[in-house]
């Protein structure tokens, strides 16, 4: 990749200063009118059942041309920092500034109507992207022949298969050219035929975006798909750098102690 | 690109006390500058979600717009003919009467109902991607307003057979429409914040709107209620629906023209229901993700 050929447009960043994020629950998960209500006649506040800091003063700068992994265990808040950047989640304090379109690759199927076709679904989609309908246009012909349903274009999505309407809800995200990429464990789509061609595009993708940010569980894609690592453990960054090193040293806290090799039959 | 950063931003404060009011004017003015800019952005999303909406409503079949209409017509017939038994003998053409205060009437209720849920029927794409969630009522409303007009065209059909008659009055019909639907827009933006905050307000609501339902001119006339007919006179939204009536009860003995105080009450109304819905939905929407 020849790091120039970006520079034409602005650089890419993204920034997070002293972010915050902190999410609060309420009895079953929900607010009560009624509980207010009453607590406000007698005078105090409904505390909330559950108060977690997700993120707690964390800084972070991704620079033009990182390809940033994210690793850490379950909960340790790596979807919900992609969702930061992509906005999704308001900051508690601090600021997150993004330069680029962001392009988020997490839940594929999350802006499909299922009662629309499978055309009408890509002009939705594409146009909560933020894209035009020229633009829509133009994509629609690469989009379902990438996806193989020319035949069911005018289906509604909701006789699709499930592994119909995943292919294209991917091929609908993955049509666009990203200039911040946001990849969330999407390595596993559709069949046989289909996974080799999204994995395909999913490098094309990469190439072609200005900063790319994948989580995943599989360290051997951190290795082999990105420049930078960050491992974070409940909200923190433990370890950040070059991916072989952060890898190895998150690989160790897992097993601190070398695998048994003996295995039950 | 900062999409939170223009609530996020703290006051820039440099001593000048003078000039702090004008920042703050000058920060709404730019919020609200901020906000339309975004809807605008998002005009196309508007517009494929309400389509789909009116597609899912519809069940995208010819006779499903049919249907649409025609079921409430069916109900409207029944309840014309038990009512005007009971309440509408002091009432001249009572049909035409109750027509044409539930269409406007049921677009009102039903619009809330179904835009205080808009949330969390979105919910999936709202964790996702970033949007303005004033789409979402907004598509809800649009949808809403294209069934309430062709359910107007449908009962103004219908009440050709009343002899309602066709008069210049008609022109006032897409000023009554406008009107109610900016009214019904601030208080939906004001319920759907609401409702995502605290669940159980839902319940509250309806029964609010059951006695809106009973203290708007819909079934009675204001004179009807007695020394309680204050409360009808209180109600804005009885503005709203005796302007639409006027616009479609057509015969020629009744010719009235809305008067300027009722001009006033409905576009003042209208306005006021706008800013206090925006400002409400402006308070909670830092707070609406971490609800739904």
């Amino acid at each position: 990749m020849n790091e120039d050929s970006y520079s034409k447009s602005s650089d890419a960043s993204i920034h997070l200063d002293g972010v915050s994020l902190r999410f609060l629950r309420y009895g079953q998960g929900v607010r009560s009118f009624r509980r207010v209500l009453l607590d406000a006649l007698r005078g105090r506040r409904e505390k909330p059942s559950h108060d977690y800091w997700v993120y707690q003063d964390l800084s972070l700068r991704i620079r033009h041309g990182e390809r940033v992994g994210i690793i850490g265990r379950n909960g340790a808040g790596k979807t919900t920092l992609l969702k930061l950047i992509t906005a999704v989640y308001p900051p508690t304090h601090g600021q997150v500034r993004v330069t680029g379109k962001v392009t988020p690759l997490l839940e594929l199927q999350a802006g499909m109507n299922m009662d629309l076709t499978g055309l009408e679904n890509i002009y939705l989609v594409g146009s909560l992207l933020g894209w035009d309908r020229r633009r829509i246009q133009e994509k629609v012909p690469e989009i379902v022949s990438f996806a193989g349903l020319e035949d069911f274009i005018r289906t509604p999505v909701r006789c699709y298969s499930s592994g119909m309407a995943t292919r294209l809800a991917f091929s609908i995200a993955s049509s666009m050219d990203p200039e911040i990429l946001l990849l969330d464990e999407v390595f596993a789509v559709g069949d046989q035929e289909f996974t080799p061609r999204a994995m395909e595009k999913i490098h094309a993708l990469m190439d072609v975006s200005h900063i790319m940010v994948l989580t995943s569980h599989n360290l051997k894609h951190i290795r082999e798909l990105t420049n930078r690592a960050i491992w974070i453990d409940r909200g923190r960054i433990m370890l950040d750098g070059d991916p072989e090193t952060v890898c190895q040293a998150y690989e160790h806290s897992l097993n601190p102690k070398p695998p048994n090799p003996v295995f039950c039959t | 690109m900062n999409v939170w950063q223009h609530m996020t931003e703290p006051m820039a404060n440099n001593g000048d006390r003078s000039s702090t009011s004008d920042k703050i004017r000058w920060r709404a003015f730019r919020t609200v500058v901020n906000d339309l800019h975004e809807v605008w952005g998002f005009r196309y999303a508007l517009l494929n979600l309400t389509s789909g909406q009116l597609k899912t409503t519809y069940q995208g079949t010819a006779l499903g717009m049919l249907w649409g209409v025609l079921n409430p017509l069916l109900m409207l017939g029944l309840l014309g003919m038990i009512f005007s038994q009971i309440v509408g003998r002091d009432i001249p053409d009572y049909p035409i009467f109750l027509f044409c205060g539930l269409i406007p009437y049921t677009f009102f209720s039903s619009s809330i109902t179904s835009a205080s849920s808009c949330l969390f029927r979105n919910r999936k794409l709202i964790t996702k991607y970033r949007v303005n969630y004033m789409i979402f009522p907004l598509s809800s409303m649009a949808a809403g307003v294209v069934d309430f007009s062709l359910k107007t065209i449908a009962v103004f059909l219908l009440l050709q057979f009343f002899h309602a008659g066709i008069s210049i009055r008609l022109i006032l019909l897409p000023a009554a429409i406008l009107l109610l639907s900016l009214f019904t827009t601030g208080i939906v933006l004001a319920s759907m914040a609401l409702v995502t905050m605290f669940r159980d307000l839902e319940h509250i609501l309806s029964v609010l709107l059951r006695m809106l339902y009973f203290a708007s001119p819909v079934l009675m006339q204001p004179n009807m209620l007695g020394q309680y007919r204050w409360i009808m006179d209180a109600n804005p939204l009885s503005y709203h629906l005796r302007l639409f009536r006027y616009s479609m009860f057509q015969r020629l003995d009744y010719v009235y023209w809305p008067t300027g105080m009722e001009w006033g009450i409905t576009i003042a109304s209208s306005l006021a229901s706008l800013l206090v819905g925006y400002l409400i939905f402006k308070r909670y929407e830092r707070r609406l993700i971490f609800q739904i």
